[in-house]
Formats: structure tokens, sequence, C-alpha cells
């Protein structure tokens, strides 16, 4: 019988009510992977979970799962971690060396040790840390023994910080990338190691399974819709601008925003001064669930981007079968398919997107041919079943490496 | 006359501090500022020799949670509303004022319960973000706007515009506001222009309010068109990092700097150098960042928000461009880089003159408080209520 592999997932939050693909990911990797734990970072927001993927499959991904405990001056847990250090001092020696070696002082090398100290003396095989900034936070590999490390690179990583991750990425055995985009940027940071693409996927839900019928524009009415943060990095006053561009051509549209953010005030002062206040609607952050029923009513999917990894509410939408006018930011042009699957336009064009939405409307059979094939791109590239698929052989080739 | 005008940080905008010297130098008015926001008591430094009374108003919220005990302790059936009103009477006591008037509405909004409670006339300023931001972004804030302007014996206004957007948003009667246009140091006009060819100066907040993506976009069809320029913008902000992320996006980083806050000296320095003085904004009262340049004698390309084109002809006395159009900026600066803007600065220069004398504003501000007092007086007219 063979020995049950041990890999530790490292993430922020978990269940996590922003990104709860994650959520149904990492559900199905610990039926593959029995010896699969997490260290996450936050308590778990659980009734969000529960809305995701059950209780029951909760609880078994967090069964023997570390939480890291808020920095204090907990006496107890100092001297927990006293004992932990002693019981493993040769690894945590190397620990305080590789900090000091980075210029950190005493002080912060015990700080790795207290924060981490449930990974002392553990035996992983392997240690998959969710994205670079959570890397960023371990200051030495030697927390994770003699495991091999993966690292995601999930967002925006690259764009805003480009030089923060150069320590991260000597030091780990492979990065996982959602897209090209993403390899491309790591390449370009001097990144020689493994690369492996794996995008992001959604399970077979059978609300998504079931077809709608999406036969184009029949009434004349036009829904569109974007499920974002309401971030800068969205493109929102784009998206705004390619709405009034509609409007001023006579087309009869409304605009549903899902999300919030810090860009509220910014929006709702442009919804105002371009006269679309009948026009744009606002519903705030809605959760999986509710939002699939309200994107079902949705004829198109624009996201006009300035920067963009990949984005899971695209790959929902195509899911789903609605048509996405979404801009060439990032991996957005891996994630739709130009001409095939909807349309994908220069970021900061708010012109393009209008006529590319307007060639939509007015197209019918275009319309219908672009939703089929949305649908059926999810199915054969994005399926949560393929990618489990890909997450096994990842894992299992990294750890079968020298 | 004893005016005491409400102000919000300490030590204000360089805006409200030239009205504050204007106020001083060129009338009888007995000024005196108090503070909402410094977190402190009592007397503050002067900003400017002049000013009688300058002082820092108690905010119970802000005080730590032993002076608030305190005061409970002191007088345990007092509610909170009428410690937090002892508190600020006490600390004005001395000013005496027979007019107060509130530096922005927002302010007016939160305190015009102290006129009330000292049966005193007072006015407040519109000067942006309070009648073109936050109405549309605060539930109940138009009504608040609407009630305050209607207890408000005078309303003053920066530009036109906001005077037209306020009666649009509170339905109130125009005779009630008046325009004045804000002041600029005239010591901006001794600056020795050395100008660089083609740098190009933006000044403000980093904040979405200023369209510095527009700015950008600008920058980056003004450079596949050929155009030879240096952007520096100056001024911090939470909207830095979208900038930095689209100055790399566009392939600026060679041609734009974000210099950050500067000291008055260093902005000084760059007006001296500047060959453009550019600005992007997409919601503005009045900028007066503008009337400094035109002072300075730099050439402004501007876009049409607020107040700007009250002040502006295009080609006569600086380039204006349509609010939130990236093309039609980069037009503007490609022709304005490569004009003689000579007339175009003397006309410049002459209307500031007209438009931002501290004569004739502290003339007009003197008429504007004082007219009414007198109608108040003769009419004995009704105290306002409270909100």
């Amino acid at each position: 019988m063979t020995r049950q592999l041990r890999i530790l997932v490292v993430i922020g939050h978990w269940p996590s009510k922003t990104h709860p693909y994650l959520s149904w990911l990492f559900f199905r990797l610990k039926q593959n992977f029995p010896g699969l734990s997490l260290f996450h970072y936050n308590q778990p927001e659980l009734e969000e979970g529960y809305t995701v993927i059950g209780k029951a499959a909760v609880n078994q991904v967090l069964e023997g799962s570390f939480y890291r405990r808020p920095f204090g001056l907990n006496p107890f847990l100092h001297l927990r971690a006293i004992f932990k250090i002693l019981k493993n001092l040769s690894q945590s020696r190397a620990v305080i060396s590789d900090c000091r070696a980075q210029g950190l002082s005493m002080g912060q090398a015990y700080g790795q040790l207290y924060y981490y100290q449930d990974l002392l003396g553990q035996r992983f095989d392997l240690v998959h840390i969710n994205a670079l900034q959570t890397a960023c936070h371990f200051k030495s590999k030697q927390l994770f023994g003699q495991a091999k490390v993966l690292t995601s690179s999930r967002g925006q990583d690259f764009d805003f910080f480009p030089d923060r991750y150069d320590r991260v990425l000597q030091q780990i055995d492979i990065l996982h990338v959602l897209g090209t985009y993403l390899k491309v940027k790591a390449r370009a940071q001097g990144y020689k190691g493994p690369v492996s693409v794996i995008p992001p996927a959604f399970p077979e839900i059978p609300s998504i399974s079931k077809p709608s019928n999406r036969g184009g524009i029949q009434d004349g009415k036009v829904i569109i819709a974007t499920a974002a943060r309401l971030s800068w990095v969205k493109g929102f006053e784009y998206s705004l601008i390619t709405i009034k561009l509609l409007v001023d051509k006579g087309y009869d549209v409304t605009y549903r925003i899902y999300g919030d953010g810090e860009e509220l005030e910014h929006l709702l002062y442009m919804v105002q001064n371009l006269g679309l206040t009948k026009k744009v609607q606002f519903y705030g952050w809605l959760e999986e669930p509710r939002l699939l029923e309200e994107l079902k009513g949705v004829d198109f999917y624009l996201l006009l981007a300035i920067s963009e990894a990949f984005n899971n509410s695209v790959l929902l939408a195509q899911a789903l079968g609605i048509p996405c006018v979404v801009s060439d930011a990032g991996g957005l042009s891996e994630n739709v398919a130009d001409r095939i699957s909807g349309r994908v336009v220069s970021r900061y064009d708010a012109s393009a997107a209008a006529e590319a939405l307007m060639e939509l409307i007015d197209n019918s059979a275009l319309y219908q041919q672009f939703s089929q094939n949305a649908r059926q791109r999810v199915q054969n590239h994005f399926s949560l079943d393929h990618q489990v698929e890909q997450y096994k052989a990842m894992y299992e080739k990294v750890i079968a490496t020298d | 006359m004893n005016v005491l005008e409400i102000l919000n940080a300490y030590p204000g905008e360089t805006f409200i501090r030239e009205h504050g010297k204007a106020i001083v130098q060129h009338t009888d008015i007995a000024l005196s500022w108090a503070y909402t926001q410094t977190g402190q008591t009592g007397s503050l430094p002067h900003p400017f020799e002049g000013l009688k009374h300058c002082i820092a108003l108690p905010n119970f919220n802000r005080l730590p949670r032993w002076r608030k005990a305190a005061y409970r302790l002191l007088s345990p059936t007092l509610p909170v509303d009428r410690l937090k009103e002892r508190g600020v009477l006490q600390a004005i006591a001395k000013t005496q004022p027979d007019w107060l008037h509130f530096q922005f509405a927002g302010t007016a909004v939160q305190w015009a319960w102290l006129a009330i409670v000292l049966q005193v006339p007072f006015s407040f300023s519109l000067r942006g973000s309070d009648v073109q931001v936050a109405p549309h972004t605060l539930a109940g804030y138009s009504e608040k706007l609407r009630v305050i302007g209607e207890q408000a014996t005078a309303i003053h206004a920066v530009c036109e515009d906001l005077k037209r957007q306020f009666i649009a948003l509170t339905l109130l009667q125009a005779d009630k506001i008046k325009v004045i246009r804000t002041t600029i140091d005239p010591a901006w006009s001794l600056i020795e222009r050395q100008p660089e060819s083609g740098l190009i100066i933006a000044v403000g907040r980093l904040h979405w309010a200023k369209g510095y993506p527009d700015l950008l976009l600008a920058c980056h069809e003004l450079k596949a068109r050929g155009g030879t320029f240096r952007l520096v913008i100056i001024g911090e902000g939470p909207e830095r990092p979208r900038l930095e992320y689209i100055i790399r996006d566009l392939g600026l980083t060679d041609r734009v700097i974000l210099a950050g806050q500067q000291s008055h000296a260093d902005i000084w320095a760059y007006f001296s150098k500047a060959h453009l003085f550019v600005l992007s904004s997409i919601a503005e009262g009045f900028p007066n960042v503008v009337g400094e340049a035109m002072v300075a004698g730099v050439p402004v390309v501007v876009a049409d928000c607020g107040g700007v084109s009250e002040v502006i002809e295009d080609g006569i006395n600086g380039y204006l461009f349509p609010s939130g159009s990236p093309n039609q900026l980069a037009q503007r600066l490609l022709i304005a880089l490569g004009a003689d803007t000579t007339p175009l600065i003397k006309n410049a220069k002459h209307k500031a003159n007209q438009y931002f004398s501290p004569k004739v504003h502290a003339e007009s501000f003197q008429s504007f408080w004082q007219a009414p007092v007198e109608t108040v007086c003769s009419k004995d007219s009704a105290k306002p209520t409270v909100l």
C-alpha cells in the first residue's frame, strides 16, 4: 500500500466568499488527497462556505487544518513555541540562519518561528501556497522542512509589484499560474523554474448546465452586467462610457453592477454626470448562488478591466451562455475567445466595446452562435473535473521530482 | 463686525488662507477662525497675522475615553449633545461673533446648530464636492443641503456653475446665493519664467476627481503622434497605484513623473520651468491652481468642468477641452506645445487680475456679510430652526 501523501495548502481565507471556486477545488482535492491540510490566516467565513459547498464538505476540508492565531503576548503560545523550537532545533536554527541572511533581526526570526510554530517538525511532501502575496510572509523555506514548495500566482502580482516576489520566486520548486499571460510575466521577471498553467474552473452545477434559451435580443431591451469588485483595475469608468455611447445611439440598455468597493463614489458621480441614473443599477455584492440567479436574466457580460489575471465571473457568464465583451487586459483574451465566444477589445477603448455590443445586439444569429460557443468553451476547457486532474498531475509530478 | 469662520482641518487649504488674508488686509472685519477637526482644544498658532482668534473646537467624539468619562461624571444629567454644545460654546465665547460662516456646505450641515444656539445669522460656501459629489453618493444629503440652504441667511458660491447646480438640487431662490471668485496670492506674478520646452505640469491631489487617467491617455496619444514632452504630476493621494500602473501599462515611464507632495518653493520652481499647465479634472468647483498658473504666466490647458469655462476662453487666454475627452486633450496639448503663447499669457494675466484680486474678493465678502445683517436687523427676522 502506498504512503498517503501529506500536502499543506496555505491560504488566506477558507472557505472564501469572494473566491468560491477555490472552495470547490480544495474540496475535490481533499477527496483525492486525504492527507491534504489547510493553513489559513483568517477565521473561516463558514456561513458563506456552507452556501457554496455545504456544511459537511466545509468541515471535511477543515478537518486537521491549522489556523494562525493573531500575534499577541500570550505566554502559553510563547512557551509552546519555545518547546517546539527546542524539539526541532536543527530546523529552527536553519530558519533563523535564513532570516538573518536576509537582514532580519533575531526578534523577527523568532517571530517567524512563533507565527508558524504549528509547522515545525511536520513532514509534508508538498506545500502549496495559494498566492505569491501569501508566500512573502514566509521568510524561510526551512519552515516547511524538506517539502517541495509550489506557489500560485493568481492575480495582479506582477502587474502592481513586479519586484516584490524575487525572493519568493527563487525559493519555490514550481510556479502555478492561471494563464499564459502570467507565465510570460514570470519569465520576464527572471523566473527560470518550471511553470504549470492551470486556469480556474467551474463545477457542473445543475442550474448552470441546464441550457437557457438565448436567441438574441428579441424585445429591444438589453441588459448588460458586470460582477466585480468596484476597484479601479476593473475599468468601470470605461464600461459606463460604453453604456453612454449605446444610450446615445438609441439602444434601450440597462447596466447592472454586482459588487462593492472603493470606487463606488467615483462611479455614482459618473452615472450622475453622464445622465445614466435611470440606466445603471448598483446591486452591491451578492453571494454566488444569488448572483447565478441574477445573471440568468442578463444578455451581455461586460468587463473592460485595465489589469486582470483571468477573471472567474467572465467564466461563470460564459458557462451560462452569456456572450462576454471584455478588454484585452492581462489574461482576459485567454478567457474569452474573440469572435467565437465573445469579443475582446482594446483596453481603455469604450468606443470599441460599444461597437462590439451593437454588432451583437443587432445580429441575433451571431448572438446565438456566441452564446452556444461560450457554454461549450467552458465545458471543454474550464471544467472542474479537468482542473482537478491537472492539479493532481501537477502535485504528483512535483513530489516525484528529485 | 465680528465674523467667525468655521473650518475643518488646520491650518487649511491655501485658498482659504488667501481668503482670510484678503479679509484682514482689505476690510475692517474682525475675523476669527475655529477648526472642527484638529483633535485639540484651545487656541492654535495663527496661520497669518491679523486674525483675531484662532481656536480649536472640542470634538466630543474625538476626546479620549477618560475625558469623556470625566465630562459625564461632572455632568451626569446632561445628554451628550448638551455636553458637546457647552464645550464648543465655551471655546468660542471670546470671539463674540455677529456672523458665522462655514467654509464648506458639509461643515454647515454638521455645525449649523451652533448658529442656532448663538442666535446669529450664518452663511456657507459652495466649493465643489459638497454640491457635485456628496448629494449623489450620500443618502439624504440633498435634503440636508436644502434645509441648511433655507436656514442660511446667505450662500456663497465660488462660480456660477456651482450656483446653478445648487439651485437645481435644492430649488432655492437664486438671489440668496452670491458668486464671489476665490482670490490668488499676487506674489505668483513675481515668478521669473524660464520655461523648459515640452515640460507640462499638473498640480492636484491624486484623486479620481482630477481625471489623471485621461491625462495619461492623452500623453500616450501625444507620444504616438511624436510629441516631445515630459509630464510632472505634483500631488499625492489614493490614486497613486492606479496612475503608476497606467504609466507602466501605456509605456510612459520615460515621459511621466509622479513627483508627490512638494513644498511651496518647489512648486514655485516648477511653475517657473513649466511650458504648459494642464488640468484634466472631471469634477471641480473652481480650481485655484488654474488661477495661480494664469497669474504666474504659465499657459493653461484645462478641462471644461465646474467654473473653469467662466474664466478661460479657448484660444484667447488658455486652451479648453471637453472634460473626460483624452483625444481632445491630446489635440490641445499638441497645439499648445507648438504655439506662440505670448498673447495668450498676456490675456490670462489680465483676466486673472480682474477675477482674482484680493481687494475685490475682500470687499465682495464684506458686502456679502454686511448687507444681509442690516436686512436681518431691520426686519428682526425669525431665528433659524434646529435641523
